[in-house]
């Protein structure tokens, strides 16, 4: 179509001056047909006259009134023939108007296709809003442009772009007054010659320098969505017509179709945005199944957690029943068929691969989205990576039937003692050995109630503590000489060096004791018979630093990671004493951390084990 | 004279101790093992017509033992009971699939008792051992 134009205008160039350029060919035809007309009547007038003269009263008036009677009809002939002329003359110049308007149509056409199909192309709504301006300016040749979009929320006008005159772009409009404002009560094009002498000019572009201004409405699908203007500045006489005005709403109209395109699309953008930054707030991974296509897209902040490094992971539908735990397939796929069919909430926990060897356990719950026959053709759902909390409870029911079994173990024993003791009153004896048992049973039980409650405090935070400076070589001692009958008993050697003068620890004594007695006790009891237990205290960097070294069975390397570990015994301690908990070292741990310092341990298996503690010692008044 | 010898796979040396003694007055030959591998060398060498099984044990679990038990050729025709404080039911299951014959929780036993069921596990298994008219008490 643009190809056409300037032949249009080449043409139009031709008839810009119709009358010096093109002469119609009627005008001289008639100018020669009325000289021979006046000629012809002079001669038919000569020859009557003539006539007349010779023979007044016979033939010579006949010939007069018969020369008469055709001057008559010569003058009627040229009269008529003059009206044809003249209508003919008439009728061509029409004709040529006509088909200079249809030339001018067809180039303002060519101009607004051109323009709204450039228009059309942007779908960014700030670009649009431009595209529009200039294209409209253009269109008119104008100096200046506006668009004032309809808000919808506040039920005004807000001056979303403009060009030419330093209209104050982003403010907003009152509906009820300004050009934009009548423009949308009215919804009709306004033609404004001199916009200064209009008197219901809107505040804030009452003082710009516009001299003549055309509004129309930008409207689609009868819905008003702004108003656009072109206007002339002050200095210039050009004003605006009813054609301008025409060819402005034309362009307005497909203008309006892109502005709301570009808005849809900015509004999905939008929605597409927060969906996204909502899946990746909340801790989960969010996925967009669509079932004909036969895709999943996963993405979310966790994901890499789950089952890759990326944010966003398309699989297939096969793909995603693959990563499944095999135990969990034939369930989740149950589910996830009848929720495409019944279409109740898909709620399903199951485990995946996590592409390392290693499964993960989630929830996934999921909406199906319907089509018009109630066909699902989308699931959209969140999955929540629930392992850990899966693990915590596993190890809330590990910990209770572990601690149930724990106490019943004492606890049987006691019951059974007694019984043998009921059974054996004819035997003091041996009556008073089930009798000891069973008094030593009871206090393995109070002792592990003792220690339950303790790591239960310590865990929760809330064990009364009661910090003091602390003689940790004193406390030392004082542990040794307790456990000084178990030491003889098995011929041990138990020293404690420590040098005079170390500094004192703000530490709770209680609780420190408690660390001291189980380390010491633990080195005795796994040292075999004749063997050494020296305990060694210094200070250094780390602050004050305790260690008791034995000659004992050792730790196996696979166990030492696991030794401060709640319920955690070394395998090779059953061969010497069968009686742990498994509490005694979580619990050193535990005190031991409460104060800011470190547990560690050091062993070979067959040669010892020195297990060593610190306490830092800038820890008063924390 | 009631000769059955009972094989008590125990940890814990007071239980351990209960059921040597008890068991022994019942006039039953005790065998004891301190834990799971123990308890197989001793069901592989001593022969015993019943087994007394802990579950919760270090190095290897009643579990762990009973399926090896129940795998050897030698020991797997032997009935085992399982001899717990712990009632977790997955475990409860898995020992009757692995052909425990009976699940017994100490806690809720008296040694008496103990003794009886002993008995009736060793009837059941057919052995119907020589049972004294008047067990002593």
């Amino acid at each position: 179509m643009s190809l056409l134009r300037p032949l249009f205008q080449a043409d139009l160039a031709a008839t810009a001056h119709p009358d010096g350029a093109a002469p119609s060919p009627i005008a001289p035809l008639c100018r020669r047909s009325c000289i021979l007309a006046a000629g012809a009547a002079l001669a038919i007038l000569a020859a009557c006259l003539g006539a007349l003269r010779r023979d007044p009263d016979g033939t010579g008036r006949l010939v007069f009134v018969l020369g008469a009677l055709a001057l008559l009809l010569l003058g009627g002939a040229v009269y008529f023939g003059l009206r044809v002329a003249r209508q003919a003359l008439e009728e061509s110049r029409r004709s040529r108007e006509g088909l200079l308007e249809a030339k001018q149509r067809t180039l303002e056409l060519a101009a607004l296709y051109d323009t709204s199909r450039d228009v059309s192309m942007q779908y960014e709504l700030s670009t649009l809003l431009q595209t529009i301006l200039e294209r409209a300016k253009n269109l008119l040749s104008a100096a200046g442009c506006a668009i004032f979009l309809y808000d919808v929320e506040h039920r005004d006008f807000q001056i979303a772009a403009e060009v030419g005159v330093g209209m104050p772009v982003g403010s907003h409009l009152p509906m009820d007054r300004g050009p934009a404002g009548h423009v949308a009560r009215t919804l009709k094009p306004l033609i404004l010659k001199d916009y200064a002498s209009w008197p219901d000019r809107s505040e804030h572009i009452r003082k710009l320098p516009i001299k003549s201004t055309v509004l129309v409405p930008m409207m689609r699908g009868g819905e008003l969505v702004g108003v656009l203007g072109v206007h002339e500045l002050v200095g210039t006489s050009r004003e605006f017509n009813e054609a301008d005005a025409r060819l402005l709403s034309l362009f307005a109209s497909n203008a309006a179709s892109a502005v709301r395109v570009a808005r849809l699309l900015e509004a999905v953008r939008d929605s597409e945005e927060r969906f996204r930054i909502a899946a990746r707030c909340a801790s989960d991974i969010v996925y967009d199944w669509d079932l004909a296509a036969d895709s999943v897209v996963f993405f979310g902040a966790r994901y890499d957690q789950l089952l890759a490094e990326n944010q966003t992971v398309v699989r297939t539908r096969q793909q995603f029943w693959d990563t499944l735990h095999p135990d969990d397939l034939e369930r989740v796929k149950e589910t996830f068929h009848r929720h495409l069919e019944e279409g109740a909430l898909f709620s399903e926990e199951y485990r995946v691969s996590n592409g390392k060897g290693g499964y993960r356990i989630v929830s996934d719950r999921a909406m199906a989205i319907r089509n018009a026959r109630g066909k699902a053709v989308r699931l959209i759902g969140a999955v929540t990576d629930i392992t850990e909390r899966k693990r915590a409870e596993q190890m809330k029911t590990d910990f209770v039937s572990f601690v149930s079994h724990q106490l019943r173990t004492p606890l049987s024993g006691v019951k059974w003692m007694l019984e043998l003791a009921m059974e054996t009153l004819d035997n003091p004896e041996e009556m008073r050995s089930f009798v000891q048992d069973a008094r030593t049973s009871t206090e393995r039980l109070i002792g592990l109630v003792n220690d339950l409650l303790d790591i239960s405090r310590l865990e929760r935070g809330n064990l009364k503590v009661a910090r003091r400076h602390v003689d940790l070589s004193g406390l030392t001692r004082e542990v040794v000489a307790e456990l000084d009958p178990l030491v003889k008993d098995k011929r041990q050697r138990l020293s404690v060096l420590a040098p005079e003068g170390l500094p004192e620890p703000w530490v709770d004594p209680q609780l420190i004791r408690q660390v001291v007695l189980n380390l010491i006790a633990n080195a005795v009891k796994y040292t075999p018979e004749e063997g050494e237990v020296q305990v060694r205290i210094d200070a250094g960097a780390e602050g004050l630093r305790w260690a008791v070294r034995d000659t004992g069975i050792g730790i196996p390397p696979a166990d030492m990671r696991k030794l401060f570990e709640k319920f955690y015994r070394a395998g090779n301690a059953l061969a010497v004493e069968t009686e742990g908990t498994g509490l005694g070292l979580y619990l050193v741990r535990l005190i031991v951390e409460q104060f800011g310092g470190k547990v560690w341990c050091e062993s070979e298996e067959g040669i010892g084990s020195t297990f060593i503690f610190t306490l830092p010692l800038e820890a008063k008044g924390v | 004279m009631n000769n059955a010898r009972i094989l008590v796979i125990e940890d814990d040396k007071f239980l351990r101790r209960a059921c040597e003694v008890s068991l022994g007055k019942r006039g039953f030959t005790v065998l004891t093992a301190v834990d799971g591998e123990d308890g197989i060398q001793q069901a592989l060498a001593g022969s015993p017509d019943l087994i007394l099984l802990d579950m919760l044990m270090p190095k290897l679990t009643g579990i762990e033992t009973l399926e090896i038990l129940k795998r050897e050729e030698k020991t797997r025709r032997i009935p085992v009971v399982i001899f717990s404080n712990s009632s977790i039911e997955a475990d409860v299951q898995r020992a009757k699939e692995l052909g425990a014959a009976g699940y017994l929780v100490k806690a809720s036993l008296s040694l008496r008792e103990l003794g009886d069921r002993v008995l009736e596990f060793l009837e059941q298994d057919g052995l119907k051992p020589e049972i004294s008219e008047d067990p002593p008490r």
